[in-house]
């Protein structure tokens, strides 16, 4: 019989005994310090940035326009500069990209008829100065009361069957930020909870609580100690990174089933270890195969390998996870996601189930 | 059989194997309210197996087992609250002051946590209650265990080699304690190897060797019945005899030294508990 007051108890205490374990500081800290190193590595913007520089007393207007006709890829930023010298310097001292160099009245003398000098720099090799350049032009055009050729309608196509490549459509942000969130369940579940219950059982302590509690309520004092470490340690990531979560639902499920899972996988795990040293010795192995199917879902990678990624549950969670950023679902079948996850969660508390009532005999 | 008129223990025709190993081998004896019962033998006779059944922690074979009138393990919930253990290991946590470890397990047993800082009192850490375990003496991790197996008021208390790593002050205080658990009215189910301990302490004590009760009786009857009575004579040559003073050839050598007054110095000694245990089981207990 399960008694919430024991199991609440044993919490307190573990959780209390953790605090002051330097090598558990050190396990749950070192994911959250990779997530905070990839937060601020990278951007979460995938246009590329173009700085812009005009020159123009009456140009503001005109760039603003362009800046909007290029918005769906240059993310381009503009700044104001008294003359074609003042352009030229920030081109130089490398505070921008670009510079267009516009004539008074550009656009009065453009609608009348005549063709104004525009002067663009920009250093070699700069790829996004032609884009932003045909849309000075295409804007000008308009201005003068030109019709375009041809009218265009751009449509992405999604190949049935391809998974997107997740670090391009989430952004390398998202994806290493989400790379991390898996990474510090895995070793909650793979060092801490294993490490914690091995301890109990190598300094006898496992004793003392039987002779009050029941090995149920130990177990589920312990499930929630990993339970608890892993949401305070995803609250904590989410909380720095700010990441844009678009689906809040999809998200929690994602984690919360995956925290569960593992937190039960480490339980059987923390029964196979003797010592917390034992663990520390050989939990490496067990965490490469829950991080591992995560790490590469989404990337292109032959097909028995996709169809293993599809039958673990990390994997699969990365899928849900990764559902709830970005602009869209990336990945199908969240249900097939939730029925593996659930499926392995079955099993590993199953067994769990199974080894303690073995064990109470 | 209620618990209040019963024995505290009763154990009934008691078998534990594990797979081929027959640990507990069919023992039956009764522990009675308010007794310091001694459970003695050498390591592996299966003394550690017999605490784990009574305690709940292990199924027997075969065989019955009632615990202050309950079954166990059928009621071991019903048994948990009222008994407590001393472990022969000091497993304290050692992360945790002796207030935190204290006052986690009165949680666990939910009774007030005044009762951690009376069990503080009791044996003599309130000074160190608030610095880590992990910094105590051995003879301070054990009143610490003491002390949390105090916690829950026990009608029955299970003490497994209790003074095992304690310097000769600290034992006697430990077992002033036991005596005065007892005296209120404590049953104490004692193991221990200290066989002058069990003497001092023990109200009966049963002999275990190789999973079978060799003997159980008091002390006292034990060495009457098993024990020998010896004598150490010093004779005018300096040399040193040892005679059984039971044995009719060895009371006339000495008889045959007294009348040629040879002999310097003689000190008789009374069988010991050590010495009913060899009888019994043919080896010594450590």
């Amino acid at each position: 019989m399960i008694d919430p007051r024991k199991i609440y108890a044993i919490l307190r205490k573990d959780l209390t005994d953790a605090t002051r374990q330097g090598r558990i500081a050190v396990i749950l800290m070192t994911p959250l310090l990779l997530a905070i190193f990839y937060n601020f590595s990278f951007r979460d913007e995938r246009r590329p940035e173009l700085k812009t520089v005009y020159a123009g007393a009456d140009g503001a207007a005109l760039m603003q326009r362009v800046q909007a006709r290029v918005a769906g890829v240059i993310d381009m930023k503009l700044e104001a500069v008294v003359d074609e010298a003042a352009a030229r310097a920030a081109i130089d001292r490398r505070s921008a990209d670009m510079a267009f160099v516009l004539p008074e009245r550009v656009e009065e003398r453009v609608r009348a008829g005549e063709t104004p000098q525009v002067a663009v720099l920009a250093p070699s090799g700069s790829t996004t100065r032609e884009l932003a350049t045909s849309a000075l032009v295409a804007v000008l055009r308009e201005s003068a009361g030109q019709r375009p050729p041809v009218a265009l309608r751009a449509e992405t196509i999604e190949r049935p069957g391809s998974d997107p490549l997740i670090v391009t459509a989430l952004g390398p942000r998202i994806y290493f930020v989400l790379a991390s969130l898996i990474m510090v369940l895995g070793m909650i579940a793979t060092i801490v909870v294993p490490m914690v219950l091995a301890e109990e059982s190598e300094k006898r302590t496992l004793d003392a609580l039987l002779m009050v509690g029941s090995i149920v309520d130990v177990m589920a004092a312990k499930a929630l100690v990993g339970v608890t470490f892993s949401a305070m340690s995803v609250a904590l990531i989410m909380g720095l990174t700010r990441l844009p979560l678009r689906d809040p639902a999809t998200f929690v499920v994602g984690i919360g089933s995956i925290a569960i899972v593992l937190v039960g996988l480490g339980l059987l795990l923390g029964g196979i270890f003797r010592t917390a040293q034992q663990v520390s010795t050989w939990s490496s192995l067990f965490l490469l195969p829950v991080m591992g199917p995560a790490f590469v879902v989404g990337l292109p990678v032959p097909e028995p390998v996709e169809l293993a990624l599809k039958a673990l549950p990390s994997s699969q969670a990365m899928r849900l996870i990764a559902n709830a950023f970005g602009d869209r679902a990336l990945f199908s079948d969240a249900w097939l996601s939730i029925v593996v996850i659930a499926a392995w969660g079955a099993l590993a508390y199953g067994l769990l189930a199974w080894r303690l009532a073995r064990q109470d005999r | 059989m209620t618990a209040a008129n019963g024995p505290a223990i009763d154990v009934v025709d008691l078998h534990k194997r594990y797979g081929h190993v027959h640990a507990v081998q069919g023992i039956t004896f009764a522990v009675l309210p308010g007794e310091i019962f001694g459970f003695l033998g050498p390591n592996g006779a299966g003394k550690t197996t017999t605490i784990r059944i009574l305690t709940g922690r292990a199924h027997p074979t075969s065989g019955e087992v009632r615990v202050l009138g309950h079954r166990q393990p059928a009621e071991r919930e019903r048994i948990k609250p009222l008994i407590n253990l001393v472990f022969e290991e000091q497993n304290v946590y050692e992360r945790l002051s002796a207030t935190e470890d204290l006052r986690f397990f009165a949680s666990l047993y939910g009774v007030p946590r005044s009762r951690a800082d009376e069990a503080l009192d009791l044996v003599g850490l309130r000074d160190a209650a608030k610095r880590r375990a992990g910094t105590y003496s051995t003879g301070m991790k054990q009143r610490l265990l003491i002390a949390r197996a105090l916690l829950n008021r026990p009608r029955l208390l299970f003490l497994d080699e209790p003074t095992k790593g304690l310097d000769p002050a600290a034992a006697r205080e430990l077992r002033d304690l036991v005596r005065g658990l007892a005296r209120e009215g404590t049953t104490v189910f004692l193991t221990t190897h200290f066989m002058e301990e069990a003497d001092e302490l023990c109200t009966r004590v049963a002999f275990l060797s190789e999973g079978r009760i060799v003997a159980l009786d008091t002390p006292r009857e034990l060495k009457l019945r098993y024990g020998e009575r010896t004598a150490t004579v010093l004779l005018a040559d300096r040399s040193e005899h040892v005679v059984a003073l039971d044995r009719a050839e060895d009371a006339a050598r000495v008889d045959g030294w007294m009348r040629e007054g040879q002999v310097l110095t003689i000190h008789s000694r009374e069988g010991t508990l050590e010495d009913v245990f060899v009888a019994l089981a043919g080896r010594r207990l450590l």
